[in-house]
């Protein structure tokens, strides 16, 4: 069980799904889960802005990938820092059937859906790790690796292991479902 | 010296102040409705893993930063890479602001 659980949605832009990770996050700290949540802001953390460095050792994340290309899953990794889980937007998107335009300065019916579902699952697995009490999280301590923008990182740094559709938990983290939930 | 056929937009990638949204929502416009071909947003996410086109990008362009808020962090992560963008755009919100705060 812990106080609050740090987001971490995609920093992109290029991509529709990276639009649907911010306005998910949104949507978990503004409306589902509000006060027990904080989003990271990724160039404030590299700025070394102290309430982002803060969030990311005390709390556990939820990264939000939006990719393949697993973007905010491998910032965490050059970080030193494993997510507590990660949310795949491409297998909810599949899971719950959604289809989606490719409009992304401002999303579209289809977009707008998939933002909740990845809410939903993000503020799922968030809640968990607040309600649980058999959920704990260790203190983790940033340790920036130096080759930014170098393009050799592992494919699978965490070695995720998939939980539900959409839904991934690094081999070494604990587990936040309580045993024996439907979830 | 070389004719410059493409700019790089780098609009602050954050995602705690408004201005941030701002950043993000001129730089579509520019790139989508102003001067679509002759621009191209830089994704940061992209940037920082190292995808070979995005280095690409900001290598060979000359890159525009929007700066979102005082922080300044999108001039600060070129200066991580060692990269110095062309110009750099500060909004009038954060501008009007004491320069030690700026």
């Amino acid at each position: 069980m812990v106080e609050r659980v740090c987001i971490y949605p995609c920093g992109g832009i290029k991509k529709t799904e990276a639009t649907v990770a911010r306005i998910a996050a949104y949507l978990v700290n503004e409306d589902l889960l509000p006060g027990q949540t904080m989003i990271l802001c990724v160039p404030a953390f590299l700025r070394g802005v102290e309430e982002d460095l803060v969030m990311l050792e005390d709390y556990p994340t939820v990264v939000i990938d939006c990719h393949s290309e697993n973007c905010a899953t491998n910032l965490l990794y050059l970080s030193g820092v494993t997510p507590a889980a990660r949310i795949f937007i491409p297998e909810v998107a599949e899971h719950f059937n959604i289809s989606y335009e490719s409009e992304r300065r401002e999303l579209k019916p289809g977009a707008q859906q998939l933002a909740q579902a990845v809410a939903d699952e993000t503020a799922r697995v968030a809640g968990a790790m607040l309600n649980n009490k058999a959920y704990s999280y260790e203190k983790q301590q940033i340790k920036t690796k130096t080759y930014l923008a170098q393009a050799n990182l592992p494919v699978d740094p965490f070695d995720y292991q998939k939980i539900k559709p959409g839904i991934y938990r690094p081999r070494n983290m604990p587990d936040f479902f309580p045993e024996g939930s439907d979830d | 010296m070389e004719i410059v056929n493409k700019v790089a937009v780098y609009p602050c990638g954050g995602g705690g102040f408004p201005l941030s949204s701002v950043a993000r929502y001129a730089t579509f416009i520019v790139t989508e409705d102003m001067l679509p071909g002759e621009t191209e947003i830089v994704d940061a996410a992209r940037l920082i893993n190292g995808m070979s086109d995005e280095v690409e990008l900001v290598e060979n362009h000359p890159t525009i930063i929007i700066d979102g808020c005082a922080y300044q962090c999108g001039s600060n992560l070129f200066r991580l890479l060692n990269l110095k963008p062309a110009v750099r755009i500060l909004s009038t919100v954060i501008s009007q602001l004491p320069p030690t705060f700026v």
